[in-house]
Formats: C-alpha cells, sequence, structure tokens
C-alpha cells in the first residue's frame, strides 16, 4: 500500500509538473512587456484618424491582419466576437490591414467586421515593427493596456478560447 | 523499493508529464522559432539561360509559397518579349478561404521564355508570397532586377 502511495505521489508530481510547463510553454508565444506603445496614428477605410495616444483610458487590442493571410482571416470572427464581449470593460479592437482598400472593404461585409480597420500597407508595416514584430508576419496582435503600455504581443493567429483567455486576463470576464 | 520498481516509478513520473505537454505546439506561433521572409523564402538571382529567365527559390523546412502568388512583371524595355512565367506543378493545398490552391515547399525552379532575344538590359519585377505552418503569412515580396542583354 505504501509502494502505491508513493507512485501515486510521484504520477501526481509528474502531471503538475506536466500541466505547469505546458500553461508555460502555451503562454510564451504571447511576450509580457511593459513598454510604452509608440505614438501612432492609424487612418481608418472610412475617412477617420485613430491616435493611439487618444485611445488612453481604454484597453486597446490592435490586430495587424491581411486579406492574403489565411490565419488572419481565420481569427477575424473572434475578435468581432471579443469586440461585441468586451466593449463593456472598454475594449477597443482596431485592424490595421497591411493590403489594399479594394481588397479589405469586402471583408468588412464578410466579416460584420465592428471594429475600425485600416488598409495601408507601408504604413501598416512600419506600425507593426514599431510595436515589436521583427519578423513581419502576420497576423500580430498587441494589446494595449489604459495607461498606454504595452501588455503583450501575439505572434500567430489565436483561437477564440486563446483570445478570451488573454483579454479575461488583463480585463476580467466579458 | 527495488531498483526495478524505482525506475518504474520514475517512467511514470516522466510519461505522465510528456502526455500533459501533448499539445505544446497548438498554440500562436513563437517568435523566436520563426524566419523573416528573406529566411524562409530564398530567393536566387534570376539569370538568363539562353532565350529565357531562371528563377529559383531555396524554401525553408516549415514554409511554403503559393503558385497563384508567384509572377513576373517586366519594367523595362516595354516590348521585352517576356512571356508568362511557367511554373511546376505545385502541392495540392486547400485552405478553408482560399479554396483548392497549390504550393511549393523545398526548391522551386521556373522559366520565363523570352520570345526575342533581348538588346537592351532587362528590368524585371517578381513578386512572390507564402507562409508558415506554424500559422503565420508573410507580406507580398518584391524583387526587382536588371538581367544584361
Amino acid at each position: 500500500m505504501r509502494k502505491f502511495v508513493i507512485i501515486f505521489c510521484l504520477a501526481l508530481v509528474g502531471a503538475v509538473a506536466g500541466g505547469f510547463s505546458y500553461w508555460y510553454l502555451h503562454s510564451t508565444p504571447s511576450q509580457d512587456v511593459s513598454a510604452v506603445a509608440p505614438p501612432i496614428n492609424f487612418h481608418t477605410l472610412d475617412g477617420k484618424t485613430i491616435s493611439l495616444q487618444n485611445l488612453h483610458g481604454h484597453w486597446v487590442l490592435i490586430n495587424f491582419w491581411a486579406s492574403w493571410c489565411a490565419p488572419c482571416m481565420n481569427e477575424i470572427p473572434h475578435l468581432v466576437q471579443a469586440q461585441s464581449d468586451y466593449a463593456s470593460l472598454g475594449l477597443k479592437i482596431v485592424g490595421p490591414a497591411l493590403d489594399e482598400a479594394d481588397a479589405v472593404r469586402p471583408m468588412l461585409t464578410r466579416f460584420h467586421i465592428n471594429y475600425p480597420v485600416t488598409a495601408d500597407f507601408t504604413g501598416g508595416d512600419q506600425a507593426m515593427r514599431a510595436l515589436g514584430n521583427d519578423r513581419g508576419a502576420l497576423p500580430f496582435s498587441v494589446l494595449i493596456d489604459p495607461d498606454g503600455f504595452v501588455a503583450e504581443r501575439i505572434l500567430g493567429g489565436m483561437s477564440a478560447e486563446q483570445l478570451q483567455s488573454l483579454l479575461n486576463r488583463h480585463l476580467g470576464n466579458g | 523499493m527495488s531498483l526495478i520498481r524505482l525506475t518504474g516509478a520514475a517512467l511514470l513520473v516522466v510519461s505522465t508529464a510528456a502526455a500533459a505537454n501533448t499539445h505544446l505546439f497548438d498554440g500562436p506561433a513563437s517568435a523566436n522559432d520563426l524566419l523573416t521572409a528573406a529566411q524562409a523564402f530564398s530567393m536566387l538571382p534570376v539569370e538568363r539561360h539562353g532565350q529565357s529567365l531562371h528563377l529559383s527559390w531555396s524554401i525553408a523546412p516549415g514554409y511554403y509559397l503559393y503558385r497563384q502568388r508567384i509572377k513576373v512583371e517586366t519594367l523595362a524595355p516595354s516590348a521585352a518579349g517576356v512571356e508568362a512565367i511557367r511554373l511546376p506543378d505545385g502541392i495540392a493545398h486547400h485552405d478553408d478561404h482560399f479554396g483548392d490552391v497549390e504550393i511549393y515547399r523545398n526548391d522551386l525552379e521556373a522559366d520565363v521564355p523570352l520570345s526575342a532575344t533581348p538588346s537592351a538590359p532587362l528590368r524585371v519585377r517578381v513578386t512572390y508570397q507564402g507562409c508558415a505552418d506554424a500559422g503565420v503569412c508573410y507580406p507580398p515580396q518584391t524583387v526587382v532586377q536588371t538581367i544584361a542583354p
């Protein structure tokens, strides 16, 4: 009986260690950072200018995407849902597309995008790199806290669960 | 406890920990593991091979180029006799958003026939675009090159 207890305890330790390493490694793609977000302006498709500095006081999720990027398209429905679910907690999503306006406009209707979107290849690329994406790959998301500090950077598409986990971690439950 | 039982217990610990890590790579891509587009899709300089231009790419493992997103355009001279690029058959790839497409992995070689022998330097623009299996895509890459007659 004693041997069984020892083996059980070792297995339990193994499971906890495995679970912890799973959680730790799963969370490494998003980098916790504490840098002030650079002052960036986005010019939306409907002619408005969004300044990151003017969004202080809100949680801002900037999602860089493009119509030629399949992982980006997979992620958009989750972002649309998140904008609905977390708006009351102060979330504002901005979607700069590294793309042509003519390619982006049909996506607004197709995905019922409920947050401002821009279409500027050069400007989007510069903003993305200024926010820390030195690989230049998409999708790339940056969560900025109400004080203007970068809370997390995420390179690659997030599932609905991963996005929800990110937002719950910082904003609370939507 | 005998050595055999201790070993068995240790193996159980390791296997349990390993089982918990089965889905380690399901999440978004890690920036540290990703190549830049130039590293992932290394394009060699365009070469003149008789009556054609020869293009070649070395594509890193885990990365791919879309067949339909490879383009060659003539910038100068305007009537250079550059025909459409001849690409080999690619690997069938289904994408939820783009449907059935073809992709290339590893090495890619293609030719662009010339209908006339150029008498002046030929300036061409090559565009290509690809993604990584890790779940990210790279913006279209553009290379402009001048080829001597």
